[in-house]
Protein backbone atom coordinates (compact mmCIF):
# COMPACT_ATOMS: atom_id res chain seq x y z
CA UNK A 1 0.00 0.00 0.00
CA UNK A 2 1.13 3.57 -0.89
CA UNK A 3 0.62 6.72 0.63
CA UNK A 4 -1.89 7.88 -1.02
CA UNK A 5 -4.19 4.80 -0.70
CA UNK A 6 -3.05 5.00 2.90
CA UNK A 7 -4.79 8.49 3.39
CA UNK A 8 -7.55 7.77 2.15
CA UNK A 9 -7.84 4.62 4.61
CA UNK A 10 -6.98 6.99 7.27
CA UNK A 11 -10.73 7.99 8.10
CA UNK A 12 -11.98 3.85 7.83
CA UNK A 13 -9.88 3.32 9.82
CA UNK A 14 -10.55 5.61 12.51
CA UNK A 15 -14.19 4.81 12.12
CA UNK A 16 -13.19 1.16 11.90
CA UNK A 17 -14.80 0.19 8.40
CA UNK A 18 -10.93 -0.39 7.01
CA UNK A 19 -10.80 -3.10 4.48
CA UNK A 20 -7.53 -3.62 5.77
CA UNK A 21 -6.79 -1.94 8.71
CA UNK A 22 -3.05 -3.87 8.97
CA UNK A 23 -1.66 -2.35 5.57
CA UNK A 24 -2.53 0.92 6.90
CA UNK A 25 -0.87 0.20 9.89
CA UNK A 26 2.11 -0.27 8.56
CA UNK A 27 2.29 2.44 6.53
CA UNK A 28 1.45 4.86 9.55
CA UNK A 29 4.74 2.73 11.32
CA UNK A 30 6.71 4.00 8.56
CA UNK A 31 5.22 7.70 6.94
CA UNK A 32 5.29 10.38 9.42
CA UNK A 33 3.24 12.62 7.11
CA UNK A 34 0.58 9.77 6.61
CA UNK A 35 1.03 9.43 11.00
CA UNK A 36 0.30 13.28 10.78
CA UNK A 37 -2.45 13.29 9.08
CA UNK A 38 -4.12 10.26 11.08
CA UNK A 39 -3.38 12.24 14.26
CA UNK A 40 -4.99 15.07 13.26
CA UNK A 41 -8.24 13.45 12.07
CA UNK A 42 -8.58 11.53 15.21
CA UNK A 43 -7.90 14.94 16.84
CA UNK A 44 -10.78 16.55 14.68
CA UNK A 45 -13.20 13.56 15.76
CA UNK A 46 -11.85 14.06 19.73
CA UNK A 47 -13.05 17.98 19.53
CA UNK A 48 -16.08 16.99 17.60
CA UNK A 49 -16.98 14.68 20.41
CA UNK A 50 -17.16 17.58 22.58
CA UNK A 51 -20.07 18.96 20.87
CA UNK A 52 -22.48 20.42 23.27
CA UNK A 53 -25.55 18.50 23.96
CA UNK A 54 -28.80 19.71 24.29
CA UNK A 55 -31.78 18.75 26.26
CA UNK A 56 -35.71 19.14 24.45
CA UNK A 57 -38.06 21.27 26.53
CA UNK A 58 -39.58 19.14 29.53
CA UNK A 59 -43.54 20.73 28.65
CA UNK A 60 -42.52 18.96 24.67
CA UNK A 61 -41.97 15.53 26.31
CA UNK A 62 -45.16 15.78 28.55
CA UNK A 63 -46.77 16.27 25.32
CA UNK A 64 -45.85 14.12 23.04
CA UNK A 65 -46.29 11.10 26.14
CA UNK A 66 -49.49 12.71 26.60
CA UNK A 67 -50.06 12.04 23.00
CA UNK A 68 -49.31 8.23 23.07
CA UNK A 69 -51.16 7.75 25.71
CA UNK A 70 -54.20 8.90 24.02
CA UNK A 71 -53.35 6.74 21.03
CA UNK A 72 -53.04 3.34 23.05
CA UNK A 73 -56.81 4.93 25.22
CA UNK A 74 -58.46 5.44 21.45
CA UNK A 75 -56.84 1.73 20.35
CA UNK A 76 -58.15 -0.12 23.14
CA UNK A 77 -61.63 1.95 23.18
CA UNK A 78 -61.65 0.67 19.22
CA UNK A 79 -61.11 -2.39 19.87
CA UNK A 80 -63.88 -2.67 22.98
CA UNK A 81 -66.19 -1.46 20.47
CA UNK A 82 -64.81 -3.62 18.39
CA UNK A 83 -65.52 -6.44 20.07
CA UNK A 84 -68.72 -5.34 21.13
CA UNK A 85 -70.09 -4.68 17.44
CA UNK A 86 -68.76 -8.49 16.73
CA UNK A 87 -70.47 -9.68 19.79
CA UNK A 88 -73.83 -8.02 18.27
CA UNK A 89 -73.42 -9.58 14.50
CA UNK A 90 -72.90 -12.94 15.90
CA UNK A 91 -76.08 -12.54 18.05
CA UNK A 92 -77.70 -11.30 15.23
CA UNK A 93 -76.05 -14.06 12.29
CA UNK A 94 -76.84 -16.77 15.71
CA UNK A 95 -80.97 -15.24 15.46
CA UNK A 96 -81.12 -15.15 11.62
CA UNK A 97 -80.20 -19.16 11.63
CA UNK A 98 -81.93 -19.82 14.05
CA UNK A 99 -85.04 -18.29 12.08
CA UNK A 100 -84.02 -20.01 9.19
CA UNK A 101 -83.59 -23.26 10.57
CA UNK A 102 -87.07 -22.98 12.33
CA UNK A 103 -88.49 -21.68 8.93
CA UNK A 104 -86.80 -24.32 6.85
CA UNK A 105 -86.62 -27.40 8.95
CA UNK A 106 -90.77 -27.97 9.02
CA UNK A 107 -90.51 -26.58 5.58
CA UNK A 108 -88.12 -29.22 4.34
CA UNK A 109 -90.67 -31.60 6.31
CA UNK A 110 -93.37 -30.53 4.21
CA UNK A 111 -91.65 -31.22 0.57
CA UNK A 112 -90.86 -34.87 1.90
CA UNK A 113 -94.23 -35.33 2.38
CA UNK A 114 -95.79 -33.84 0.14
CA UNK A 115 -93.47 -36.13 -2.00
CA UNK A 116 -94.75 -38.76 -0.09
CA UNK A 117 -97.83 -38.23 -0.67
CA UNK A 118 -98.27 -37.35 -4.14
CA UNK A 119 -97.44 -41.23 -4.88
CA UNK A 120 -95.91 -41.79 -8.49
CA UNK A 121 -99.45 -41.04 -10.31
CA UNK A 122 -101.96 -40.37 -8.41
CA UNK A 123 -103.10 -37.40 -7.37
CA UNK A 124 -102.72 -36.09 -3.62
CA UNK A 125 -106.68 -36.20 -3.04
CA UNK A 126 -106.87 -39.89 -4.55
CA UNK A 127 -104.53 -40.94 -2.10
CA UNK A 128 -105.65 -39.32 1.00
CA UNK A 129 -109.01 -40.97 0.04
CA UNK A 130 -106.94 -44.41 0.09
CA UNK A 131 -105.01 -43.77 2.97
CA UNK A 132 -108.20 -42.96 5.23
CA UNK A 133 -110.44 -45.64 3.78
CA UNK A 134 -107.48 -48.58 4.58
CA UNK A 135 -107.59 -50.67 7.60
CA UNK A 136 -104.28 -49.76 8.56
CA UNK A 137 -104.73 -46.08 8.24
CA UNK A 138 -107.84 -46.47 10.64
CA UNK A 139 -106.06 -48.67 12.85
CA UNK A 140 -103.36 -45.67 13.19
CA UNK A 141 -105.83 -43.18 13.75
CA UNK A 142 -107.35 -45.03 16.21
CA UNK A 143 -104.13 -45.37 17.93
CA UNK A 144 -104.52 -42.07 19.14
CA UNK A 145 -102.62 -38.92 19.00
CA UNK A 146 -99.11 -39.21 17.39
CA UNK A 147 -97.12 -36.45 15.52
CA UNK A 148 -99.70 -35.13 12.75
CA UNK A 149 -96.49 -34.76 10.16
CA UNK A 150 -95.19 -38.03 11.03
CA UNK A 151 -98.66 -39.64 9.93
CA UNK A 152 -99.08 -40.60 6.65
CA UNK A 153 -95.81 -42.16 6.42
CA UNK A 154 -96.62 -44.07 9.05
CA UNK A 155 -99.90 -45.21 7.33
CA UNK A 156 -97.99 -45.60 4.31
CA UNK A 157 -95.91 -47.81 5.84
CA UNK A 158 -98.27 -50.33 7.70
CA UNK A 159 -100.38 -50.70 4.33
CA UNK A 160 -96.98 -51.83 2.54
CA UNK A 161 -96.13 -54.24 5.51
CA UNK A 162 -99.81 -55.21 5.38
CA UNK A 163 -99.44 -55.55 1.74
CA UNK A 164 -96.03 -57.74 1.90
CA UNK A 165 -97.63 -60.51 4.62
CA UNK A 166 -100.63 -60.75 2.09
CA UNK A 167 -98.64 -61.32 -0.73
CA UNK A 168 -96.20 -63.60 1.16
CA UNK A 169 -98.91 -65.82 1.45
CA UNK A 170 -100.21 -65.63 -2.17
CA UNK A 171 -97.66 -66.21 -4.36
CA UNK A 172 -99.69 -63.53 -6.97
CA UNK A 173 -96.47 -63.79 -9.58
CA UNK A 174 -97.70 -67.21 -10.45
CA UNK A 175 -101.07 -66.84 -10.35
CA UNK A 176 -100.62 -63.81 -13.18
CA UNK A 177 -97.83 -65.76 -14.73
CA UNK A 178 -100.48 -68.20 -15.14
CA UNK A 179 -103.37 -65.70 -16.26
CA UNK A 180 -100.83 -64.65 -18.92
CA UNK A 181 -100.20 -68.08 -20.45
CA UNK A 182 -104.35 -68.51 -19.79
CA UNK A 183 -104.84 -65.43 -21.85
CA UNK A 184 -108.06 -63.65 -20.37
CA UNK A 185 -109.40 -61.76 -22.93
CA UNK A 186 -111.06 -59.40 -20.19
CA UNK A 187 -107.99 -58.02 -19.31
CA UNK A 188 -107.96 -57.03 -22.49
CA UNK A 189 -111.33 -55.61 -22.54
CA UNK A 190 -110.31 -53.56 -19.22
CA UNK A 191 -106.64 -52.29 -20.74
CA UNK A 192 -109.15 -51.23 -23.69
CA UNK A 193 -111.27 -48.98 -21.87
CA UNK A 194 -109.04 -48.08 -19.94
CA UNK A 195 -106.86 -46.05 -22.30
CA UNK A 196 -109.57 -45.51 -24.75
CA UNK A 197 -106.89 -45.76 -27.37
CA UNK A 198 -107.76 -47.62 -30.60
CA UNK A 199 -104.46 -49.31 -30.75
CA UNK A 200 -104.81 -50.41 -26.78
CA UNK A 201 -107.18 -53.29 -27.80
CA UNK A 202 -104.02 -55.35 -27.15
CA UNK A 203 -103.11 -59.18 -27.26
CA UNK A 204 -104.43 -60.41 -24.31
CA UNK A 205 -100.73 -61.79 -23.14
CA UNK A 206 -99.60 -57.61 -23.42
CA UNK A 207 -102.50 -57.21 -20.76
CA UNK A 208 -101.33 -60.34 -18.44
CA UNK A 209 -97.79 -58.82 -18.68
CA UNK A 210 -99.33 -55.60 -17.45
CA UNK A 211 -101.25 -56.95 -14.66
CA UNK A 212 -97.55 -59.19 -13.27
CA UNK A 213 -95.82 -55.87 -13.53
CA UNK A 214 -97.88 -54.09 -11.62
CA UNK A 215 -98.20 -56.44 -8.92
CA UNK A 216 -94.54 -56.95 -9.02
CA UNK A 217 -94.52 -53.30 -8.00
CA UNK A 218 -96.66 -53.51 -4.81
CA UNK A 219 -94.55 -56.39 -4.00
CA UNK A 220 -91.24 -54.61 -4.89
CA UNK A 221 -92.83 -51.64 -2.43
CA UNK A 222 -93.71 -53.76 0.31
CA UNK A 223 -90.39 -55.31 0.48
CA UNK A 224 -88.45 -52.26 0.44
CA UNK A 225 -90.94 -50.73 2.77
CA UNK A 226 -91.08 -47.77 0.35
CA UNK A 227 -93.48 -45.36 2.07
CA UNK A 228 -95.60 -44.72 -1.36
CA UNK A 229 -99.44 -45.38 -1.12
CA UNK A 230 -100.84 -47.52 -4.08
CA UNK A 231 -102.06 -45.50 -6.81
CA UNK A 232 -105.83 -45.89 -7.71
CA UNK A 233 -104.58 -47.12 -11.18
CA UNK A 234 -102.22 -50.06 -10.09
CA UNK A 235 -105.43 -50.74 -7.51
CA UNK A 236 -108.02 -50.97 -10.46
CA UNK A 237 -104.94 -52.96 -12.85
CA UNK A 238 -104.40 -55.66 -10.21
CA UNK A 239 -108.08 -55.83 -9.25
CA UNK A 240 -108.86 -56.75 -12.84
CA UNK A 241 -105.75 -59.11 -12.93
CA UNK A 242 -107.56 -61.05 -10.11
CA UNK A 243 -110.65 -61.17 -11.92
CA UNK A 244 -109.09 -62.20 -14.87
CA UNK A 245 -107.86 -65.12 -13.04
CA UNK A 246 -111.08 -65.65 -11.16
CA UNK A 247 -109.88 -64.68 -7.45
CA UNK A 248 -112.94 -63.02 -6.82
CA UNK A 249 -112.00 -62.02 -3.50
CA UNK A 250 -109.27 -60.30 -3.90
CA UNK A 251 -110.91 -58.60 -7.12
CA UNK A 252 -113.50 -56.90 -5.12
CA UNK A 253 -111.23 -55.95 -2.38
CA UNK A 254 -109.13 -53.79 -5.17
CA UNK A 255 -111.48 -52.65 -7.24
CA UNK A 256 -113.51 -51.43 -4.28
CA UNK A 257 -110.75 -49.66 -3.07
CA UNK A 258 -109.65 -48.27 -6.76
CA UNK A 259 -113.65 -47.30 -6.05
CA UNK A 260 -112.76 -44.85 -3.55
CA UNK A 261 -110.60 -42.55 -6.19
CA UNK A 262 -112.60 -40.17 -8.29
CA UNK A 263 -110.54 -40.94 -11.32
CA UNK A 264 -111.18 -44.03 -11.48
CA UNK A 265 -114.37 -44.56 -9.22
CA UNK A 266 -116.69 -45.24 -12.51
CA UNK A 267 -114.35 -48.08 -14.55
CA UNK A 268 -113.77 -49.66 -11.16
CA UNK A 269 -117.73 -49.45 -10.34
CA UNK A 270 -118.21 -51.29 -14.02
CA UNK A 271 -115.99 -53.87 -12.62
CA UNK A 272 -117.55 -54.39 -9.75
CA UNK A 273 -120.84 -54.91 -11.57
CA UNK A 274 -119.45 -57.15 -13.94
CA UNK A 275 -117.47 -59.08 -10.83
CA UNK A 276 -121.13 -59.62 -9.56
CA UNK A 277 -122.85 -60.73 -12.53
CA UNK A 278 -120.45 -63.56 -12.78
CA UNK B 1 -34.27 1.11 31.68
CA UNK B 2 -35.89 -1.84 30.04
CA UNK B 3 -33.14 -4.49 27.85
CA UNK B 4 -36.04 -4.97 25.46
CA UNK B 5 -35.04 -3.85 22.20
CA UNK B 6 -36.10 -0.80 20.13
CA UNK B 7 -38.22 -3.21 17.73
CA UNK B 8 -40.20 -5.09 20.74
CA UNK B 9 -40.68 -1.45 22.77
CA UNK B 10 -42.79 -0.47 19.23
CA UNK B 11 -44.27 -3.64 18.98
CA UNK B 12 -45.28 -3.54 22.86
CA UNK B 13 -46.55 0.04 22.50
CA UNK B 14 -48.46 -0.88 19.22
CA UNK B 15 -50.17 -3.71 21.43
CA UNK B 16 -51.43 -0.78 23.94
CA UNK B 17 -48.28 -0.78 26.53
CA UNK B 18 -47.76 3.07 26.97
CA UNK B 19 -44.35 2.31 28.90
CA UNK B 20 -43.17 1.00 26.32
CA UNK B 21 -43.50 4.05 24.20
CA UNK B 22 -41.88 5.82 27.63
CA UNK B 23 -38.87 3.68 27.63
CA UNK B 24 -38.01 4.79 23.64
CA UNK B 25 -38.66 8.54 24.01
CA UNK B 26 -36.18 8.15 27.00
CA UNK B 27 -33.77 6.27 25.06
CA UNK B 28 -33.81 8.96 21.96
CA UNK B 29 -34.93 11.86 23.13
CA UNK B 30 -31.36 13.53 23.88
CA UNK B 31 -29.66 12.45 20.48
CA UNK B 32 -32.77 12.89 18.31
CA UNK B 33 -33.20 16.67 19.67
CA UNK B 34 -29.30 17.10 19.26
CA UNK B 35 -29.75 16.07 15.96
CA UNK B 36 -32.36 17.90 14.92
CA UNK B 37 -30.94 20.65 16.64
CA UNK B 38 -27.61 20.95 14.50
CA UNK B 39 -29.33 20.27 11.21
CA UNK B 40 -32.07 23.53 11.15
CA UNK B 41 -29.61 25.28 13.14
CA UNK B 42 -32.30 27.22 15.62
CA UNK B 43 -33.64 26.19 18.46
CA UNK B 44 -37.56 27.15 17.81
CA UNK B 45 -37.93 25.00 14.71
CA UNK B 46 -35.87 22.41 16.20
CA UNK B 47 -38.54 22.07 19.02
CA UNK B 48 -41.38 21.96 16.53
CA UNK B 49 -39.53 19.55 14.18
CA UNK B 50 -38.67 17.30 17.27
CA UNK B 51 -42.09 17.21 18.52
CA UNK B 52 -43.59 16.32 14.81
CA UNK B 53 -41.52 13.62 14.94
CA UNK B 54 -42.62 11.49 18.00
CA UNK B 55 -46.37 12.42 16.69
CA UNK B 56 -45.63 10.77 13.12
CA UNK B 57 -44.39 7.79 15.18
CA UNK B 58 -47.22 7.69 17.30
CA UNK B 59 -49.80 7.95 14.40
CA UNK B 60 -47.55 5.19 12.56
CA UNK B 61 -46.16 3.09 14.50
CA UNK B 62 -48.27 0.67 12.85
CA UNK B 63 -46.70 1.27 9.57
CA UNK B 64 -43.06 0.28 11.03
CA UNK B 65 -42.50 -2.84 9.09
CA UNK B 66 -39.98 -4.15 11.34
CA UNK B 67 -37.25 -4.69 7.99
CA UNK B 68 -35.29 -1.96 9.27
CA UNK B 69 -34.26 -0.90 12.41
CA UNK B 70 -36.36 1.86 14.76
CA UNK B 71 -33.68 4.17 14.60
CA UNK B 72 -32.92 4.62 11.21
CA UNK B 73 -37.02 4.64 10.84
CA UNK B 74 -36.92 7.42 13.72
CA UNK B 75 -34.29 9.45 11.95
CA UNK B 76 -35.35 9.09 8.40
CA UNK B 77 -38.93 10.91 9.54
CA UNK B 78 -36.81 12.87 11.37
CA UNK B 79 -34.87 13.91 7.99
CA UNK B 80 -37.67 14.27 5.93
CA UNK B 81 -38.91 17.13 8.24
CA UNK B 82 -35.73 18.84 8.42
CA UNK B 83 -35.08 18.75 4.79
CA UNK B 84 -38.76 20.18 4.46
CA UNK B 85 -37.77 22.96 6.70
CA UNK B 86 -34.52 23.91 4.91
CA UNK B 87 -36.41 24.17 1.80
CA UNK B 88 -38.78 26.20 3.35
CA UNK B 89 -36.23 28.57 4.87
CA UNK B 90 -34.93 28.78 1.59
CA UNK B 91 -37.75 30.94 0.35
CA UNK B 92 -36.22 33.02 2.95
CA UNK B 93 -33.31 35.41 1.53
CA UNK B 94 -31.63 36.14 4.49
CA UNK B 95 -31.75 35.03 8.00
CA UNK B 96 -33.00 37.16 10.58
CA UNK B 97 -29.97 39.12 12.54
CA UNK B 98 -31.61 38.85 15.74
CA UNK B 99 -32.66 35.12 15.15
CA UNK B 100 -30.99 32.77 17.97
CA UNK B 101 -28.52 30.60 17.21
CA UNK B 102 -28.87 27.18 18.37
CA UNK B 103 -26.59 26.26 21.24
CA UNK B 104 -25.06 29.19 21.95
CA UNK B 105 -28.23 31.31 22.82
CA UNK B 106 -26.99 34.22 20.61
CA UNK B 107 -28.05 36.33 17.68
CA UNK B 108 -26.21 36.20 13.97
CA UNK B 109 -25.35 40.04 14.67
CA UNK B 110 -23.77 38.63 17.87
CA UNK B 111 -21.85 36.80 15.97
CA UNK B 112 -21.07 38.76 12.74
CA UNK B 113 -18.32 40.82 13.45
CA UNK B 114 -16.03 38.11 14.68
CA UNK B 115 -15.64 34.98 12.96
CA UNK B 116 -14.52 33.03 16.19
CA UNK B 117 -14.89 33.67 19.51
CA UNK B 118 -12.10 35.49 21.25
CA UNK B 119 -9.08 34.35 23.25
CA UNK B 120 -10.89 35.44 26.33
CA UNK B 121 -13.91 34.26 25.53
CA UNK B 122 -12.29 31.09 24.75
CA UNK B 123 -11.19 31.10 28.34
CA UNK B 124 -14.95 30.37 29.57
CA UNK B 125 -16.24 27.02 30.17
CA UNK B 126 -17.83 25.70 27.19
CA UNK B 127 -16.71 28.56 24.55
CA UNK B 128 -14.64 25.28 22.46
CA UNK B 129 -17.79 23.71 22.57
CA UNK B 130 -19.39 26.45 21.23
CA UNK B 131 -17.08 27.09 18.59
CA UNK B 132 -17.32 22.66 17.64
CA UNK B 133 -21.47 23.24 17.16
CA UNK B 134 -20.58 26.34 14.59
CA UNK B 135 -18.07 24.56 12.87
CA UNK B 136 -20.34 21.57 12.82
CA UNK B 137 -23.39 23.95 11.71
CA UNK B 138 -21.29 25.60 9.15
CA UNK B 139 -20.84 22.33 6.91
CA UNK B 140 -22.80 21.84 4.09
CA UNK B 141 -26.30 19.60 4.80
CA UNK B 142 -25.27 16.40 3.09
CA UNK B 143 -22.15 16.37 5.25
CA UNK B 144 -24.08 17.97 8.64
CA UNK B 145 -26.66 15.11 8.34
CA UNK B 146 -24.06 12.27 7.71
CA UNK B 147 -21.55 13.83 10.76
CA UNK B 148 -24.53 14.27 12.75
CA UNK B 149 -25.85 10.93 12.47
CA UNK B 150 -22.40 9.06 13.02
CA UNK B 151 -21.53 11.29 15.95
CA UNK B 152 -24.09 12.11 17.77
CA UNK B 153 -26.27 8.90 17.02
CA UNK B 154 -23.72 5.97 16.39
CA UNK B 155 -25.32 4.67 13.31
CA UNK B 156 -23.15 2.36 10.89
CA UNK B 157 -22.76 3.56 7.65
CA UNK B 158 -24.93 1.33 5.68
CA UNK B 159 -27.65 2.49 8.76
CA UNK B 160 -27.23 6.36 7.65
CA UNK B 161 -27.15 5.11 4.11
CA UNK B 162 -30.65 3.66 4.31
CA UNK B 163 -31.41 7.09 5.87
CA UNK B 164 -30.31 9.58 3.58
CA UNK B 165 -31.07 7.61 0.86
CA UNK B 166 -27.67 7.41 -1.02
CA UNK B 167 -25.12 3.81 -1.14
CA UNK B 168 -22.52 3.58 1.48
CA UNK B 169 -19.62 4.51 -0.33
CA UNK B 170 -21.21 8.11 -0.38
CA UNK B 171 -21.77 8.03 2.79
CA UNK B 172 -18.62 7.40 4.03
CA UNK B 173 -17.26 10.01 1.40
CA UNK B 174 -19.53 12.79 3.14
CA UNK B 175 -18.17 11.96 6.63
CA UNK B 176 -14.78 12.44 5.61
CA UNK B 177 -15.15 15.76 4.00
CA UNK B 178 -17.19 16.78 6.97
CA UNK B 179 -14.16 15.69 9.17
CA UNK B 180 -11.43 17.26 6.98
CA UNK B 181 -13.55 20.85 6.60
CA UNK B 182 -14.46 20.62 10.86
CA UNK B 183 -10.59 20.52 10.56
CA UNK B 184 -10.08 23.09 8.70
CA UNK B 185 -12.29 25.93 10.98
CA UNK B 186 -11.28 24.52 13.91
CA UNK B 187 -7.40 24.95 12.57
CA UNK B 188 -8.40 28.59 11.28
CA UNK B 189 -10.08 29.65 14.54
CA UNK B 190 -7.04 28.27 16.49
CA UNK B 191 -4.56 30.31 13.98
CA UNK B 192 -6.96 33.35 14.67
CA UNK B 193 -6.87 33.23 18.32
CA UNK B 194 -2.88 32.97 18.24
CA UNK B 195 -2.62 36.04 16.19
Amino acid sequence: MNCDECQEQVFELIERESVDPQAVHEVLDRCPECRALFDEMKAALAGVAGLPSEEPPTEIDVAILRAARDRVAKDSSRRRKWLQSTQWAVAAATILAVGIGVWAVPKGEEIAMEEVAMGDASSEEGDAAEVEASPAAKSIAARGPEKRNAEPRTVARAEHEALAVRDARSPAREVFAGAASQGPARLAADSAEDSSAPGARAEPQAASRECARRLAKVERRAREGTAKPIAPEDALAIGRCYQAVGNVVEARRWLERAALHPKTKDRAARALSELQAE
Amino acid sequence: MSDRSDELLLTAYRAGDAAAFETLLERYRGPLFNVVLRSVRDRGPAEEIYQDVWMRVIERCDDFRGDAKFSTWLYTIARHLCVDHQRKMRFRRHASLDQLQAGSGQTLADRAPNPGPSTEALAMGGVLRDRIASAVEGLPDEQREVFLLRHLQGLAFNEIAQVVGVPANTVKSRMRYALERLQRTLRDWEEHDEL
